[in-house]
């Protein structure tokens, strides 16, 4: 039913004489361990095994999260809503920030090349795109009282 | 009363038109250049003004190239100042335009004093036929 035991297996069971010796002589020799390095960690392991206990920590309660994260979302809406939007002026045609000569050369060559042009072009308001508007536009552009200074 | 009336009367006569014209005036003629480089000049705007001295802008008359010739947009305004915004374009085709060092308008100035008048000159746009944006300078100096 059982393995057969060899015969001669018991005397395996002694080890060799030079081993034992050494073993022996292992345990005789002690290791010192400082006690600060020894206190350090077990802080360390008690930080790692209980990290909630951390005298230091704060915590927002739940039911505070919520409308805080509401409450950035409006004063970011708020905020964009009242920064000024880039916009441009009527006579900005190259929408460049700033009416010059070069906005006027723009409609002067729209009208040049012909074809339809769109109502805004209308620059003096008497109802037609023409070399008015061109001129209209190059008054703004060399206006003194606006200045273009950058 | 009457004496110190006509007394008072000669006096202002004589202190508002009895005045000398004022000294050292003088009228200049300014050269306004734009070097363009080798890409045709289709437009140009550029402020003018004069740093130094009491000065009048009194007239402004266009420049040396054909399509230039015409005296620039201004604000009529700037006349008996001492700054002017002056812009011009064509839309004559490449060929006709011009490139290089090229005379866009002359403005001409009267001064007061012997004082040299110095010059501030700066060029706020220039473009090409497409009316894209390139790089140029802008000189001016005073006709002989």
């Amino acid at each position: 039913m059982h393995d057969p035991v060899p015969p001669d297996s018991e005397q395996n069971l002694e080890a060799p004489a030079k081993l034992a010796a050494a073993l022996k002589a292992s345990a005789r020799r002690k290791v010192f361990v400082p006690p600060t390095i020894d206190e350090a960690i077990l802080k360390a392991a008690r930080a790692q095994l209980h990290p909630q206990s951390r005298p230091n920590a704060f915590h927002w309660p739940r039911w505070v999260l919520w409308p805080a994260l509401v409450g950035a979302c409006v004063a970011v809406a708020l905020i964009a809503h009242m920064l000024p939007s880039r916009q441009f002026v009527r006579e900005d045609l190259n929408r460049d920030g700033k009416v010059d000569i070069l906005d006027s050369f723009s409609l002067a060559r729209e009208l040049k090349h012909g074809g339809s042009l769109p109502a805004f072009l209308d620059v003096n308001g008497d109802g037609v795109v023409d070399e008015r508007d061109v001129n209209a536009i190059a008054s703004q552009a060399v206006a003194l009282e606006k200045d273009n200074r950058p | 009363m009457k004496g110190w009336l006509a007394i008072l009367f000669c006096a202002l006569t004589i202190s508002v038109f009895g005045q000398q014209p004022a000294a050292n005036v003088h009228f200049r003629a300014i050269d306004i250049y734009v070097d363009s480089g080798k890409i045709p000049l289709a437009a140009y705007q550029l402020e003018f003004s004069v740093t130094n001295v009491p000065t009048q802008i009194v007239g402004i008359e266009g420049g040396s190239a054909k399509v230039f010739h015409e005296p620039p947009f201004y604000d009529p305004k700037a006349m008996q100042g001492e700054r002017v915004i002056i812009a011009a374009f064509s839309t004559e085709a490449p060929e006709q335009l011009p490139s290089g060092k090229t005379r866009v308008a002359t403005i001409h100035i009267m001064t007061t004093g012997d004082v040299r008048p110095k010059f501030e000159l700066k060029l706020r746009a220039a473009a090409d036929t497409t009316g894209k944006r390139i790089s140029a300078t802008a000189v001016c100096g005073e006709k002989p």
